[in-house]
């Protein structure tokens, strides 16, 4: 039986924040204990101001491995490689965990996506999102992750356009058309949606928003028939912290996931220059 | 008792076997068919043959024939509009014409002069426009429907003939297009024209009633085998086109339109299947409402609208000028995609 991995949370953090890593950490005793002066992981609040600089504060010899949950946009591409070629050398492991792509549904679909699809045509993927969310970079950001996670990261934009209620992103992935959209209801479900289409088959998820383990819906349809994949009942913040324990725990292991933010911001930060509307 | 109007169909198609022949055979105390036309000698013959009527050749033998009280206009698109006009001065008593209405605004104008002459009810083949389904969910969403931000139309269907031949038996039917690989601009262009005019035109009418005024295509992408992604402003709402054709079995086919405070999804069976109305889901913030589906569909409820319009117990639900309206809609998103798939700029 393995001993628990020291965690604690680095920087300022909303109280929102704190309890829900806390409720993580409970959930997981077996592999995470809290033990704020000698943590080996460390948790960084995406939404608080100055997360870049928590996250390089973190990074250092003796940091087995860093979470950064929900970063918000604002850091660019290049101080995002920066920081990720800083834990290289430091052998600090960092993970990071969006809104959707985090979900532990997503990373097996994307697997069985690619085996049972190929030449994928069309992807159209609509995230809907209650009147909290007032930052259209933000959801974009979000968005924009869970498609590399399931596709891969975005070749060309095509067209981009945003407005009080949404955002609509006609973009490419390869020699797929993507059409990607964001709409503001209070009404359910709060989730992200997405489809893939070949000529003979299709790739479905649905990832819910909220902070709860209610899982992703995923299922494929081909000539057979359509086949729905098992749920998975798992927070997208339990998720992420398994993964990264798990990776700080194999010698010589890495992550992508910062210099796929940096790709997905600098993407982002091309996207929102052009994009046309209001705030 | 009113003894039944007499129907003259122009084309023999699929979409008369498929949609107006089973129809109209659920609706015989309205409407009998007495000659269907087809510049094919031998399919005129045998898809008359099936509903007891005479067959002919010619356009002129269906509008001399003087059982025709009204004509079903199911030829190819490019021939609507000077068939409407033809009906309409050969003293019929209502059309019938199956979408597109028109390919241009010139032969919309053609049109509208012609009827308003004649005086004579049209009903353009819009079957979701007339779908019990979505009719409901216009009047469940009347008090909010002017909030709509968002409206988007997918259509990912199966090719036709999958449905066709679970609607009817169909003796022949043209030849699919042949494969011709990669397309070029010019290629890719008249694809989305026959996208938009040919398989989106089915929900334009409906966008209509969130968006009634075309802005622009912002984006207008075709997408092999037949599909494509069109981005556009319509009264300053967002409107999404999604629509993909393709081998295989599942149809979804959905119009959905949001509200910073509800949403409203309506879920359409495929074409030519006779298999009810639509089914609607309205949520918001206390949770969902569903509008269970009607065995009567769309295709039901043009030919109903007609025989009420001809017998004087009906108001037209859409006015000419709404009918025009929606071509111009239609042709205008038309015209926007084949430019921006011409000329499309790439950030």
């Amino acid at each position: 039986m393995t001993s628990p991995v020291s965690v604690t949370i680095a920087g300022p953090a909303s109280d929102g924040f704190t309890r829900s890593q806390h409720a993580v950490w409970a959930s997981l005793p077996v592999s995470l204990t809290e033990a704020p002066a000698k943590a080996r992981l460390i948790a960084v609040d995406g939404r608080s101001a100055g997360w870049l600089e928590t996250l390089e504060n973190a990074i250092r010899p003796g940091t087995a491995g860093v979470l950064v949950v929900r970063p918000a946009p604002g850091p660019s591409a290049h101080d995002i490689r920066s920081a990720a070629a800083a834990a290289a050398s430091a052998g600090t492991i960092v993970a990071v965990q969006t809104t959707w792509a985090a979900n532990p549904a997503v990373a097996p679909f994307a697997r069985a996506a690619a085996e049972r699809l190929s030449d994928i045509t069309l992807i159209d993927s609509v995230a809907q999102l209650d009147d909290t969310h007032s930052q259209w970079a933000d959801v974009l950001l979000d968005h924009l992750s869970l498609l590399r996670a399931v596709i891969g990261p975005l070749d060309l934009t095509r067209f981009a356009a945003q407005h009080e209620h949404g955002y609509t992103v006609d973009a490419a992935v390869g020699t797929s058309a993507v059409a990607m959209s964001a709409v503001r209801s209070a009404a359910p479900p709060q989730a992200a949606r997405l489809a893939a289409h070949s000529a003979t088959a299709e790739a479905h998820l649905i990832v819910p928003s909220g902070d709860t383990a209610t899982p992703a819906t995923t299922w494929f349809v081909d000539s057979a028939g359509a086949a729905v994949q098992p749920t998975w009942y798992e927070t997208a913040s339990r998720a992420s912290w398994r993964r990264l324990r798990d990776a700080a725990e194999r010698p010589g292991e890495s992550l992508p996931d910062l210099s796929n933010l940096a790709d997905d911001a600098e993407m982002l930060t091309g996207i929102t220059a052009v994009w046309h509307g209001g705030k | 008792m009113t003894p039944p109007l007499g129907v003259g169909i122009l084309g023999a198609g699929p979409v008369t076997q498929a949609i107006h022949l089973p129809t109209l055979a659920r609706l015989p105390d309205q409407f009998r068919v007495v000659t269907v036309m087809d510049v094919d000698a031998r399919v005129a013959k045998a898809v008359a043959a099936r509903a007891g009527a005479e067959p002919a050749q010619t356009m002129q033998a269906v509008l001399d024939h003087p059982g025709v009280d009204v004509v079903a206009v199911c030829s190819p698109h490019q021939f609507h509009a000077e068939q409407v006009a033809a009906i309409c001065a050969a003293g019929k008593r209502g059309v019938l014409c199956e979408k597109p209405l028109a390919t241009t605004g010139a032969e919309a104008e053609d049109i509208r002069k012609a009827v308003t002459a004649a005086g004579i009810p049209l009903v353009v083949g819009a079957m979701h426009a007339y779908d019990p389904g979505w009719l409901a969910a216009l009047d469940a969403c009347a008090s909010w429907i002017g909030s709509v931000h968002t409206i988007r139309s997918t259509i990912v269907l199966p090719f036709n003939d999958r449905f066709e031949d679970w609607a009817t038996e169909i003796p022949s039917r043209p030849a699919p297009p042949a494969h011709t690989g990669v397309l070029n601009a010019e290629e890719r262009a008249e694809r989305i024209r026959g996208l938009v005019l040919g398989l989106s035109i089915h929900d334009l009418p409906l966008v209509r009633a969130f968006a009634p005024a075309f802005d622009r295509v912002d984006h207008a992408e075709f997408v092999a085998p037949f599909g494509g992604v069109i981005s556009l402003t319509a009264g300053q709402r967002r409107v999404e086109l999604i629509a993909f054709m393709r081998p295989g079995w599942r149809p979804d086919w959905r119009l959905e339109a949001w509200t910073p405070e509800a949403s409203l999804s309506v879920s359409f069976t495929p074409s030519y299947v006779h298999a009810g109305s639509a089914s609607v889901t309205i949520r918001d913030r206390q949770g969902e409402r569903c509008i269970t589906p009607t065995p009567a569909n769309g295709y039901e409820g043009e030919w109903r609208e007609l025989h009420g319009l001809i017998s004087g117990t009906a108001f037209p639900r859409y006015p000419l000028s709404e009918v025009i309206a929606d071509l111009t809609f239609a042709t205008g998103v038309a015209e926007g995609a084949v430019s921006a798939v011409l000329h499309g700029r790439r950030q």
